[in-house]
């Protein structure tokens, strides 16, 4: 009580030096309370952050921050001049561009059918059935995947063959990996994404349906000019916050998935990150990597944002 | 009349074949964990003729020490945001104090920075701090990134909770510790299970992070057991399979049970955001 009516009592700002020193003071639990947050942010996400500086050295990890040699920018120079990043670079916008055209609407599509399905049964059994994948590691469905789509006796390989095709081998072969990529995707994501859109569609309000069917709208057009409408202010958060992500095109899937015959098509930042930082040791030169994408990342989102406020008049700052 | 009913089977017919194409891979993960490899060439698609229940048996001998340290690390890790971030959120949602602003801000902010960014240094700090090959390796970071949402989740909700329901706690003599415990902590409930079984299911499934700090044999979660597992030579197809339903068929019953709790973790970080 003698706390809040204490930091209630004036505007925090207006204070003096004194004044700001006494009100931490009388505040300390507060703070012991944030401390062990504080604790985890400052050693495992701050000093991190501080580390982005080997980017810019000729890291050595036996001698540290302090003892390794100050290259300036020749990391850059060393990546700017590099064919595998910006093949990575290419790769990484692609697949990821990809996923948010292909498998973007797909959600709000499995919302809006939902809907309009009237029994409740069979509604939750849809909906608990889609969510399933999301809990799965990609491990593990990569694993799955790669037996599915195997060029001997796979499912999919199967069907082509009866079909009077030829075997496809879907995961070595650079025209078809970005496909097995977005698909593979699709079915881990695709229910779970649309839990939002679900939620969004349930809290309009029913009245309009009924206005509308008064004045003789079919279900169709009532799924257009009502349903769709009132859940646009969700599809647009959702699709800045997925353009935001637009540099990660699903690391850990790849990862699980690729093999050296598809580095061409398939190798993206987070997976080239791995294999030059973690496999050939070269520290520097993989946050140098990091530290450009996060940079083009950054402004790709800044301009995402200012072209969402110019035409949709939404925005998230 | 004709029109409704014949686009109300098509819209079933769509959802059919959507859980359909969801459910056959987990189907043939199901009944390929108990054929030989024979069998699976042979009879791709059907029920298994000779059910090889063993290899589950053998499986599970081969990954129950990845799936305890699993369980470890994803069970600590839980509790640990749980605790830091539920006394956080309470601070931040109840008090006003000198920086206050500042710091929920920085939250935020780092809440936005790519993983890639930082995962090289983060890599470089856990390998200095002696951790590789320590569960504390995969904990800790896990801790640090968990709070951070998690906080963002938990203060929105807390500061729900009506003020006339502290105000009671304080008249009857009550501290700010009862008030945490007998009041927040019980109203707070679900959004507190819905992100410890968030805080689970990213660290159990994760495979990156684990993949670099914990290589030792012994102490590999169980995603890089898998991984490991899977590309041996000489695979036997059955046992890839009972080993990859063990570790993924509990989590999924865990989660279809605890699922509304879930999504409603899930809408009201988005939602209300």
């Amino acid at each position: 009580m003698q706390t809040i009516a204490a930091a209630d009592s004036g505007s925090i700002g207006a204070r003096g030096k004194s004044g700001r020193w006494k009100l931490i003071r009388g505040n300390l639990d507060m703070y012991l309370l944030l401390l062990p947050g504080l604790i985890f942010l400052l050693l495992f996400k701050y000093t991190p952050m501080y580390g982005i500086l080997i980017a810019f050295q000729d890291f050595n990890i036996f001698t540290g921050i302090s003892g390794s040699e100050w290259v300036g920018m020749s990391q850059f120079e060393k990546l700017l001049h590099s064919d595998d990043f910006f093949r990575v670079l290419i790769n990484t916008l692609l697949i990821s561009l990809y996923k948010i055209v292909l498998l973007f609407p797909v959600p709000i599509a499995v919302a809006l059918l939902l809907n309009e399905v009237r029994r409740m049964f069979f509604k939750r059994t849809i909906q608990t059935v889609i969510y399933l994948p999301h809990f799965l590691s990609w491990v593990i469905i990569s694993g799955l995947f790669v037996t599915i789509l195997s060029p001997t006796g796979g499912l999919v390989n199967e069907v082509i063959v009866a079909l009077g095709g030829h075997p496809i081998s879907f995961l070595t072969d650079n025209r078809f990996f970005r496909s097995v990529v977005v698909f593979t995707a699709g079915w881990k994501e695709v229910g779970w994404n649309a839990i939002v859109f679900i939620a969004a569609v349930a809290g309009i309000d029913q009245e309009q349906y009924e206005a509308a069917s008064i004045d003789g709208a079919g279900r169709i057009r009532q799924m257009f000019s009502i349903t769709l409408p009132g859940i646009m202010p969700t599809i647009v958060l959702m699709f800045i916050l997925r353009i935001g992500s637009l540099l990660e095109a699903g690391t850990e899937q790849i990862l699980t998935m690729y093999n050296p015959l598809v580095y061409d098509n398939g190798d993206v930042i987070g997976t080239y990150v791995y294999r030059m930082g973690l496999g050939q040791q070269d520290y520097s030169f993989s946050t140098a990597v990091g530290l450009f994408n996060s940079a083009v990342g950054f402004v790709l989102i800044v301009i995402g944002n200012a072209l969402s406020r110019k035409f949709l008049q939404r925005s998230i700052w | 009349m004709r029109t409704k009913a014949w686009s109300r089977s098509v819209n079933v017919a769509l959802l059919l074949f959507f859980a359909f194409c969801t459910l056959y891979p987990l189907y043939f993960m199901l009944i390929s964990s108990v054929k030989t490899n024979a069998e699976l060439q042979s009879n791709f698609f059907g029920l298994p003729l000779d059910p090889q229940f063993q290899y589950y048996g053998s499986s599970l001998n081969k990954i129950k020490t990845y799936m305890s340290n699993s369980g470890v690390i994803s069970a600590i890790s839980a509790i640990g945001v749980l605790v830091v971030s539920s006394l956080s959120a309470y601070a931040f949602a109840r008090f006003r104090f000198y920086g206050k602003d500042a710091l929920f801000f920085t939250l935020l902010l780092f809440l936005m920075i790519p993983g890639v960014l930082t995962i090289i240094p983060q890599f470089v700090l856990v390998k200095n701090l002696g951790l590789i090959n320590t569960p504390w390796a995969a904990i800790l970071p896990y801790i640090a990134s968990g709070q951070l949402v998690t906080i963002f989740v938990m203060r929105t909700f807390f500061e729900g909770i009506p003020k006339e329901l502290f105000e009671s706690i304080k008249i009857d003599g009550g501290s700010e510790f009862r008030c945490f415990i007998s009041l927040v902590i019980p109203f707070a409930l679900p959004i507190i299970l819905s992100m410890g079984l968030v805080t689970v299911l990213n660290t159990w499934n994760d495979f990156f992070w684990p993949l670099l700090v914990l290589p030792d044999q012994q102490k590999m979660t169980l995603t890089v057991g898998l991984y490991r597992f899977m590309d041996q030579q000489q695979i036997l197809y059955g046992q890839v399979f009972s080993a990859m339903s063990l570790a993924s068929v509990p989590l999924m019953v865990l989660f279809s049970f605890t699922m509304k709790f879930f999504v409603q973790g899930l809408t009201s970080g988005a939602i209300k955001a």
